[in-house]
């Protein structure tokens, strides 16, 4: 955990948050995608399927983790994975 | 496999990596001191990952050979990449105009967070070719 940039917007930061979460999420199920196409070459649907329910998952996790109900900060810097 | 590699090289490493490249070399020449976000927290990377999917999904379209289940695959998976940019990129902006003390900060996550979204892109586009071999 480290201090991150947040906007000072509660709801933009929600937004931001989710939306940092989806991408980063995007990231890793691509990076696992890749590795499962290489290693099996699976039908074409499981790689597309990973990566958009990764970045799902990360939406959630970023919306939820991020923005603690109650939790309040300094506006710009917000407690951030 | 060399459809995977030509798309590395021309979409990926001269796209994506020669400008960051040459900023390297500018900043190690003049100033000496290289700082990725100065380059890259405006969402640069946002429009390189929507681009980059945009032309993949344009390419596979057009494809004769590649099958309709490896079409609504990629276009979904690429749409959504194309989407995530220009929410990121949108939110992101607003927020620094509505913040702009917190402009340096919000560079660094900005950076950051289109990096990812360039990766996803890059490795799923990359996906889809070694399907599509086209």
């Amino acid at each position: 955990m480290r201090s991150e940039w947040a906007p000072s917007d509660p709801k933009l930061s929600s937004a931001l948050n989710a939306a940092a979460g989806a991408s980063y999420g995007a990231l890793i199920g691509a990076g696992l995608a890749a590795a499962i196409t290489i290693a099996l070459a699976p039908p074409v649907f499981v790689p597309a399927l990973l990566t958009i329910l990764s970045s799902g998952a990360g939406a959630l996790i970023g919306y939820t983790f991020h923005n603690p109900a109650g939790h309040t900060s300094t506006p710009g810097i917000r407690s951030s994975l | 496999m060399e459809n995977v590699l030509r798309y590395f090289f021309f979409d990926v490493l001269l796209s994506a990596g020669l400008p960051v490249a040459a900023a390297y070399i500018a900043n190690w020449a003049v100033v000496n001191r290289f700082r990725i976000h100065d380059y890259l927290g405006d969402g640069q990377l946002c429009f390189y990952a929507t681009t980059l999917s945009v032309v993949t999904t344009s390419g596979l379209f057009a494809s004769k050979t590649a099958s309709v289940t490896v079409k609504i695959s990629a276009g979904g998976t690429m749409l959504w990449v194309v989407i995530l940019a220009n929410v990121v990129w949108a939110l992101a902006i607003t927020a620094r105009i509505r913040d702009p003390a917190t402009s340096e900060l919000s560079k660094r996550r900005i950076t950051r967070v289109s990096a990812a979204l360039a990766g996803a892109a890059i490795l799923a586009g990359g996906i889809f070719k070694w399907f599509w071999g086209g």
